[in-house]
């Protein structure tokens, strides 16, 4: 090996290791805090319910569907949809009576300024509060401006959520460009 | 006299790495704070503070570039898989290898015009923002 080559060699072997092993020391931190943030964000997205345990469901059959957890007054589902860059996640409460009660954005790569305005703009998301699986870009739901693809696709995963509750059938609700 | 040091490698890792641990820091204690993805964007970014790094505590470095790129590629691809990241595969080996070519190859190229002014010093910093938002442009168009 030429001698030029062993000081990058070994730099990324140490940060590799360093690497490592934080993830090894955080990893057992990191668990509790996802559980106890979890926790929290559901109970703000289904007020009144205290306890939530994990529901099965046909993941096969339900792709839009990631996780349910299940409420003494409803459910919380995590579902994604594909947007304008990725998929994106989202944790929808839904009452027993299929309405949708909270719902935060979990996770997106959309564009900044545009389609990730999603993550934070109060508005947005306030539109679909009290929906019941019948939200729709251009009907009741007003986009984000510059951001067709991206709203499209938040109404999406929060239908595909009440209908998980509901039993209705959303597979033929487009989202795709221009859809 | 050009060098052949292979500091960029060396501070790329150190410039990933960081990057990295400081992603896994945040993702433990504020795991549902949306951070930026290790994509395009992200890796120019990151390839351009390592060689802006290296011009300035190198200076103009010569390029063995077969052995540089495979190194740039393990340092992509191997430390987002060691540091966990989901989507984490053959695709940042991949588009890790191209874009520190890239990158490399045009900072390069706009370095050498730079050698003849009298300010190079404090000019390698704004080319280094141009070409970033040059592929962060480029990248929109997709």
């Amino acid at each position: 090996m030429n001698k030029k080559q062993v000081t990058p060699i070994l730099t990324i072997i140490i940060v590799a290791v360093v690497l490592f092993g934080g993830k090894a020391v955080l990893s057992g931190t990191a668990e509790k805090n996802v559980e106890i943030a979890r926790n929290k964000m559901m109970s703000a997205l289904l007020p009144g319910s205290t306890s939530f345990a994990p529901e099965e469901f046909d993941a096969d059959g339900n792709t839009a569907i990631k996780s349910v957890y299940k409420a003494e007054n409803g459910y919380v589902i995590e579902s994604i949809a594909y947007g304008y860059n990725g998929d994106i996640t989202l944790m929808v409460g839904v009452s027993n009576e299929g309405k949708v009660t909270g719902l935060v954005v979990e996770n997106m790569q959309e564009t900044r300024g545009l389609g990730a305005d999603a993550l934070t703009n109060v508005p947005f998301l306030a539109q679909f509060l009290l929906t019941g699986g019948d939200a729709e870009v251009g009907s009741n739901i007003d986009a984000l401006t510059g951001a067709t693809v991206s709203s499209k696709a938040v109404t999406k995963a929060v239908n595909s959520a009440v209908a998980y509750v509901t039993g209705a059938d959303t597979s033929s609700s487009a989202t795709e460009w221009g859809g | 006299m050009k060098k052949n040091t292979m500091m960029v490698n060396t501070l790329l890792a150190v410039v990933l790495g960081a990057g990295l641990l400081v992603g896994l820091i945040w993702r433990t204690f504020m795991p549902y704070v949306v951070l930026p993805e290790l994509d395009v964007i992200a890796m120019v970014a990151i390839t351009l503070i390592a060689l802006v790094l290296e011009y300035y505590i190198g200076g103009k470095q010569e390029r063995n570039w077969a052995v540089q790129i495979v190194m740039a590629t393990v340092t992509f691809g191997g430390l987002a898989l060691v540091a966990g990241l989901p989507y984490a595969g053959m695709k940042t080996f991949l588009v890790g290898a191209v874009v520190f070519t890239i990158v490399t190859f045009l900072f390069d190229s706009m370095v050498c015009r730079l050698e003849v002014t009298t300010d190079k010093k404090c000019a390698v910093i704004p080319t280094a923002f141009v070409l970033y938002l040059a592929c962060q442009c480029f990248m929109g168009m997709f």
